[in-house]
This record gives C-alpha cells, structure tokens and sequence, in this order.
C-alpha cells in the first residue's frame, strides 16, 4: 500500500502521509513544516518592495496611500486600522483620480505583499484588456499599503465609482503564502457589510491561474454592473 | 435549473445488441468562493434494455431497419422520448463495425438517439469502454492495482491494461465466441470464420469445416488453444504459440508489468460458469468454459466483472462524456457542433504554430475554407498561463485563422485552465462577427473528433457554464496495423 499513500500524498498540497519517529514528526518533516511557516510569517510581515512599486506602479503612475495603520506592525497589531483612510488622502485621490466611473480598482498589500507581486503582473493586464473589450471604465488604479478588504469601498465611494474591486494578498498558509483574492462590491459606501461583496479567491499559479480569474473577474462585474447588486443577493439571483 | 443529464449506450455488437440508458449528476466542485468548476458527481445506469440477437441479412450484414425497431421498441418499454436524452454513444462494436453498411445502420439510428448521439467504433475505445463499464478502472483506482480487463465478445478480444484508474494500453484480438456457428440440431457446423481457419490450420483440426459433424472433443482442442492465446498474448506467457495475425491494434507492449488481477467483460465471460454447451448456436460457451479451466491455474488471479456482458454499453452510457472547465467562452446559439475534426498542435513552441497548423490540415486533409476545425492546443503547463504567452498565442492563431479564410466558429481546446483568458483576448483580436468557442478542462489525448453540446449549469449565472463534450475516435474501424 505504499503506493497508494504516495499517490494520495500528490493530491494534495497538505502535510498528510508524513511518517513520525517515536512521538515526533521526522526531522526532514519537521524542518519543511519551519520552513513553510516562516515563509507564511514573512509573507504576513513583508512589505510591497520597492522594486516592485518602482517598476509597475510609479512607472504606471499609480497613486500610493497608506490607511491609518502607521506601519506594518501597526497594521498586524492593531487590524481595523487597515480599514479606512483619513479623509484628507480620499480628498487628494479625488484631484488626480477621474471620478464618476464604472470600476475602482484597488491593489491592496494584505496580509501578503508576496500575493500582490506574484499575481499582479499577469492578472492586471488580463483585467485592463477585458474592461476596455467590454467598454467598461476604470479610471486611475489605486496601491493601498496596510490595507485590509473594506479599504477599496471607501475610496470607490470617495470617487463615486458604480464598482470597488480589491485585489488584496490572503492571509498565507503553509503551503501557499501567495494566494490573492478579489472583492467586489457594487454601490460601495459606508453602509457596505461583508455579505454585499462578491469573492474571487485562490488566485494563484496552484489555483485559478491569475489569467484565467482575470477574465472571469470582467465577467463577473459585467454581470453585476447589469444586475447592479453583487454578494449574497447577487447569488440568491441563482 | 436541472443538474443532471440523460446519456443513452447503444451496443450494436457482432451478436447481441442492447442499450442502457444513465443519469450524470453534476455539481460545483471548486471551493467555496474559488472560480467554479462543475464535475459529474454521479454516475448510475437507471435502465438496461433486455440483450437480443443483432438481426443480420442473408449476407452477413446488420439489419439496419429491424435493428433501429428493436431499439425503438425499448424506448417504448420505459417511455423514453428522444427529447428526454441529452447525450449518449451509438457503438457498433466487434466485427460488425467491418459490416459494410455501419454507416447505414448509424443513419438509422441516430435519428432514434435524439440531437447528440454519437457514432463511434473502433478497437481502441471499445476497449477503453470496456474497462470503465465492467469496474476495473474504478477498482483500480480504489486498490492502487493494475488491472488487464478483457472484454471477450462474439468477433474480439478487446484488452485494456490499467495502473492506478488510468487506462495506460489497448489492443485487440480477433477471437471471439462466434467464430464457429452451429446448428445443434443437426448437430452439424454452420460457418467457421476466417480468423478461426487460421488457428484450425495450425492445430491441423480439418475436420472443423462448415457442414461437418459437430465432435465435441475436436471443438474443445481449438476452445483451449484459443483461450491459451486470449491469455498469452496479453500477458507475454514463454512457450504458448499466439498468432501475430489475428491481432486487428499493435499488441500490448507493456505486457511485462506485474498484473494483480485479470478482469473478464463480454459476453463469452458471462458464460464463463455455463454448463449447458448449447445454450449458444456458437463457440462461446466452450470457449467459455476453456478461459475457466487456463484461469483456474494460472498464477494471476482473475475475476468475472460484474454485469459483464454489458461492460461496453455501460461505459459507452457513462464514460464517453466529459465535462469542460466553467470559465469558458461560447455563445449557446452556435451549439451543438458535430464532428469537428481535431487539429492537434504543441502551443509551447511560439512562431511555429501557423506552420503547425498547416500541416496538420494537410495531413488530416481539410479544407479550413468549408468546415471548421477544433484545435487542440497541447504542451502547455498551468506555470506557463502568462498573460504575455496567452496573447502570443491569440496572435497566432488568429492570423493563421484570418490567412487561411478559415471557417468560423473558432474552437480552441485545452486541458489547462485557460479558456475565458483566451476567448476574451481573441475576441480583442477578431472582428465581431467571428464565432469564438474556446473549452479547456478536456482530456484529448486519444481522439480525431469532437462533439460539443449545449451548455449545462449549476446556476444561473452565464459565466459558469460548462460544455458537454464527447471525444471521439475514428468514425468508423480502420485497423491501426
């Protein structure tokens, strides 16, 4: 039956079939399970480099706020503060970014930078192709350092956008730190609670290919921008 | 919105024709949140029409007309009404798929399957069929063993080798339970086939003629050496003389893999515990009763599948489709779409693609400029979906697509996930009045056609729809040798 647990073993990412010596688990077990944890860990802590910001954001001149968290720490620590913005950095958005539009999109760090900076460079431009196919406007994208999922309605809100996508880093997990996931809501404001948004997830090489959940994402608001609610009440649609 | 979907087997066999008639349940098997993907969740066999003779002309071949009444009939029996089906497989299996007239009889036939039926024969499939209707795969699957599953009928002994629930080899052996045919009450032999004359001429049994007096003894000397060849040509056994000629496929050639169990399908393995030696007006009961006695000692275990002499027709209800990924892209009204030949090409290599396009329509000898075609793109690994490696692609295609003034729709196949990404980047690149279907979580691995169906869903949403898709082998038998 070794094959068998060998074969079970290739299904699935997860830590099954391990083997133990005595009451622990093998050293070489042991070590993967470390390592895998503090790359999870780094994923938490890390920060959107700057190479990264340099190359695709400023190049694109991507306008880059911070929520109220003062720093990363800040932001573990103390999460609501990854929620909102001050009101003055809504106000600056509102000079350089056009209001009034279809989509806000926003690229949040989350809780792994490492999701942004793996995914983005080929779900964007699946995203920017797919919008301007089906004549859907998206203004200016928006970099959100310290940023949790609610950060994207109120800046959509801000610039009166019918739409706010959050493309933000998932907490990581030991076998993937790089997993990202899309929000969306439709009419975003204060008002807005977790049932209102619609959720792409497991957006990753190991899970809907970014590509792939690109064109989907357009055609998901394609559909809610004609149905206009998205969340629960878009899928008690059927 | 329903979620299940009627499929229709038809067997139409050198002996014995029958159908089943199955439910395949779907539902969404992504996690929850994650994109969607549908996947068959349930197969079961809701009816199975009784076995009856496949009626034959004075000169051997099928009766098309009678045959298409006694299917007719069963439908009759349980009330099914051709729009109830959604999908299923015509097979013409064995030797009969040699009858001239098979496509006659499919003509027949198709119009009683509802608008999705499929005509398919050929050695390779039914062999694969085979082994998914009689279990073996699932068991294989299940208990990690490899598995030989030999379907022996009237005209073939049809093989396929399993390691781990994948189908891994197939052949064919022309020995079957009706090579000799007799009158029991005249006690005289009726007809003997060509491919029995050539073992009778080696075992020098003369007196095995039509018209001759039946000897029991004689019959059970060419019974034993035909299941000595049924067994040693797909196991490599020292010492045993098989006959390279009555193979109609390549032999196995993976023969020297330990084999945990043999499985028996067919109709001659359903006789296999048969005492009564003329139930049958032909060899299969002896034959039967041989394949026992060579198993009894042989050192691999073996097994009667369950139900087995509808193994075939089972696995034609139940495993010929497939369901593609859910984010695709198609427009309903351009489906269902028939007997699109397969262009297969290796998307990894850039800049080759037109040039492989092209010769693949040379080869398989297709005007593009009058039918369309399904290309299948291959070598593509789920790390190589960039968004820059997509675009080359469309490009590509697109310009072979627009130079050669090819027949829309343009249909796209893959196994990787890939197929709304693609379909809206072509979109970019055509004009609007092109059609554009593009499927990706399809297995094409062996298979010169494609069916495509209308779209079945889970929800109501039309971003998650899936394609019923049947691949198929040649339409009709053509020897591979």
């Amino acid at each position: 039956m070794q094959l068998r647990i060998e074969q079970l073993k290739a299904l699935t990412p997860a830590r099954i079939g391990v083997s133990r010596s005595g009451t622990r688990p093998l050293t070489a077990t042991w070590l993967s399970f470390r390592a895998d944890h503090a790359l999870a860990r780094d994923a938490v802590h890390s920060e959107i480099s700057a190479a990264f910001l340099n190359e695709f954001a400023s190049a694109r001149q991507f306008p880059q706020i911070k929520t109220l968290a003062e720093s990363r720490r800040d932001f573990i620590l103390y999460p609501p503060k990854g929620k909102r913005t001050e009101q003055s950095t809504i106000d600056e958005l509102t000079k350089v970014c056009p209001s009034e539009i279809d989509v806000q999109i926003v690229i949040s760090d989350g809780l792994s930078a490492l999701a942004v900076e793996e995914n983005l460079i080929d779900l964007l431009p699946m995203l920017e192709y797919g919008f301007a196919l089906s004549k859907i406007n998206i203004g200016q994208i928006v970099i959100a350092k310290y940023a949790r999922v609610a950060i994207a309605d109120q800046i959509a809100h801000g610039l009166k956008a019918k739409v706010a996508l959050n493309l933000i880093g998932e907490r990581p997990g030991l076998s993937c730190a790089s997993g990202l996931s899309a929000y969306i809501t439709y009419n975003p404001g204060p008002h807005t609670v977790s049932s209102d948004r619609t959720v792409v997830s497991n957006i990753h090489k190991g899970g809907t290919p970014p590509t792939e959940a690109g064109a989907f994402i357009v055609k998901t608001i394609e559909r809610i921008l004609d149905k206009k609610v998205s969340g629960v009440k878009l899928q008690q649609l059927g | 919105m329903s979620n299940a979907l009627i499929s229709v087997g038809i067997d139409i066999g050198t002996t014995t024709s029958h159908l089943v008639v199955t439910k395949l349940t779907f539902a969404n098997s992504s996690l929850v949140n994650a994109a969607p993907n549908l996947a068959i969740t349930k197969r079961e066999v809701i009816f199975e029409s009784p076995v009856f003779l496949t009626p034959l002309t004075a000169n051997g071949e099928i009766a098309a007309k009678q045959t298409a009444d006694l299917i007719a009939e069963a439908y009759d029996t349980i009330g099914l009404k051709k729009s109830d089906i959604d999908t299923g497989a015509l097979i013409i299996t064995g030797q009969s798929a040699r009858a001239r007239n098979a496509e006659e009889v499919s003509a027949h036939l198709a119009d009683l399957a509802g608008g999705f039926v499929v005509e398919s024969a050929g050695p390779h499939l039914e062999s694969a069929l085979a082994a998914r209707g009689s279990q073996a795969v699932d068991y294989s699957c299940r208990t990690a063993q490899t598995i030989l599953n030999i379907d022996i009928g009237g005209g073939t002994s049809n093989y396929a080798l399993i390691v781990n629930g994948k189908i891994v080899e197939t052949a064919c052996l022309n020995i079957g339970g009706r090579m000799l045919q007799f009158d029991w009450c005249q006690n005289t032999i009726t007809s003997v086939s060509q491919s029995a004359k050539i073992v009778i001429d080696d075992l020098q049994l003369n007196q095995l003629k039509a018209g001759q007096t039946i000897v029991i003894d004689t019959l059970r000397q060419l019974a034993g050496q035909l299941a000595q060849t049924i067994l040693a040509t797909a196991t490599a056994v020292a010492g045993v003389n098989t006959y390279p000629e009555l193979m109609l496929t390549n032999a196995l050639t993976n023969s020297q893999l330990a084999i945990d169990e043999i499985w028996l399908s067919g109709g001659v393995a359903s006789v296999i515990d048969e005492d009564d030696l003329t139930k049958f007006g032909d060899l299969g009961v002896l034959l039967g009763q041989a394949l026992r006695q060579e198993l009894q000692n042989h050192p691999i275990k073996f097994k009667v599948a369950p139900r087995a002499i509808r193994a075939t027709v089972i696995g034609a209800g139940l495993h010929t489709l497939q369901l593609s990924g859910s984010t695709i892209g198609f427009a309903s009204e351009n489906l269902p779409l028939r007997n699109l030949k397969l262009i297969k090409i290796d998307a990894s290599k850039n800049g080759t693609l037109s040039q492989q396009i092209n010769s693949q329509l040379q080869q398989r000898e297709h005007e593009w400029t009058k039918a369309p075609v399904a290309i299948v793109l291959t070598g593509i690994s789920p790390t190589m979906l960039s968004f820059t490696f997509l675009k080359q692609l469309a490009i590509e295609i697109t310009q072979s697509f627009v130079s050669a003034s090819a027949m829309d729709p343009l249909v796209l196949v893959s196994e990787v996930d890939l197929a709304m990404a693609l379909n809206l980047i072509l979109k970019g690149l055509l004009t609007t009045d092109i059609r554009i279907i593009t499927v990706d979580g399809i297995n094409v691995a062996e298979g010169d056609y494609i069916d495509i169906g209308r779209p079945v869903s889970a929800s109501a949403d039309p971003n998650t729809q899936s394609l019923p898709i049947v691949v198929k082998t040649l339409l009709f038998y053509k020897s591979d040798k």
